[in-house]
């Protein structure tokens, strides 16, 4: 916690060090939480590539006292959630189509190594609810408390731990059957 | 599998990164940061004004100042001398340099204590008090009555 706050102040003055180490520290998490949201490798590198050139181009709206493993989530998951209205809208748009961007074989220069295990999972995450599928993984990869989740998806904190529980039930119940399987 | 199991599952899953495009992304990222760098200017320069105004025996020193001025202008207008004047004036600026430590506010938020004798700006990042100098880092507990070193 301390290492950040520094690493924040060191930031805003300017040190490409600092950037490099808050990368270096965070990409993967980062990685982790978006492909779990998005169940898409490639998205899932383009938006944590995006929020570390957006973070990179205004570094005065990180705020020295704010926690910033939780500033760097919320900031995929709220592009996360964008992508994932957008892929809605498009798949509404042309129901007989299939989807280009939803792609799961390997590319040339793959960001992302998954493991089995993590594809499992990402695989079960993805017949969940989208927002229990958020809650989920910002409170569990991201670390962030049920309060924080609340207040970046406007809903009260009853909301979010209803998702927060049915959500692991039903993993529980996906996870269970392919065990059996 | 329990629940539990499932929370430790998420928690702890892991995933790898490929080295060659870790490092191409950092390298457009630092890029980035270079060209917004070119865009501002390296340092906010502060506003000296705010940064007078800011210490309340700076306030004082000032209303002094103009009280003393107007004092003066009214002698010397009457025939009085103006050395007077310089020696009052010298005065002011003697009780401004006594202060050691100004509080600086930046345009884009920033703020620090810097020792106007030393020119050492001090930082306070939550409850760090940060040495910019020599780059080290000290954990403050704040009380209601000032400030006490945890170690």
């Amino acid at each position: 916690m301390i290492e950040d706050k520094l690493l924040i102040w060191r930031f805003k003055s300017g040190s490409s060090d600092a950037l490099s180490r808050i990368y270096g520290k965070y990409k993967n998490n980062l990685l982790k939480i978006t492909s779990g949201l998005l169940n898409n490798t490639a998205a899932a590198e383009d938006i944590v590539h995006d929020c570390f050139v957006s973070l990179a181009q205004s570094p005065e709206k990180l705020r020295v006292n704010g926690n910033l493993k939780s500033y760097l989530a919320t900031c995929v998951a709220n592009r996360a959630r964008n992508w994932n209205s957008a892929k809605q809208r498009r798949e509404t748009a042309s129901l007989n189509e299939a989807d280009p961007a939803v792609s799961k074989s390997k590319r040339p220069e793959q960001w992302i190594i998954a493991g089995e295990q993590l594809t499992q999972l990402n695989d079960a995450l993805a017949q969940i609810s989208y927002e229990q599928r958020e809650v989920i993984i910002l409170h569990l990869q991201g670390e962030m408390k049920f309060r924080t989740i609340a207040k970046s998806q406007n809903v009260s904190i009853n909301t979010v731990q209803s998702r927060y529980r049915y959500g692991l039930e039903k993993l529980r119940s996906i996870l269970d059957s392919e065990a059996e399987l | 599998m329990k629940p539990a199991d499932i929370e430790k599952l998420i928690k702890n899953v892991d995933i790898d990164t490929n080295a060659e495009r870790d490092r191409a992304v950092l390298a457009d990222v630092l890029q980035v940061l270079q060209d917004s760098k070119g865009k501002e200017a390296a340092v906010p320069q502060p506003n000296i004004w705010r940064i007078i105004m800011k210490r309340p025996v700076a306030k004082l020193v000032a209303a002094a100042a103009v009280i003393i001025i107007a004092v003066l202008v009214g002698i010397n207008q009457f025939g009085g001398s103006i050395d007077i004047a310089r020696i009052a004036l010298a005065d002011v600026e003697k009780a401004f340099l006594v202060q050691p430590w100004v509080h600086v506010k930046y345009d884009n938020g920033r703020e620090q204590w810097i020792n106007l004798r030393q020119e050492r700006p001090i930082s306070f990042l939550g409850n760090l008090i940060v040495d910019e100098y020599s780059g080290t880092a000290t954990e403050f507990e704040t009380f209601t009555n000032g400030m006490l070193q945890t170690d």
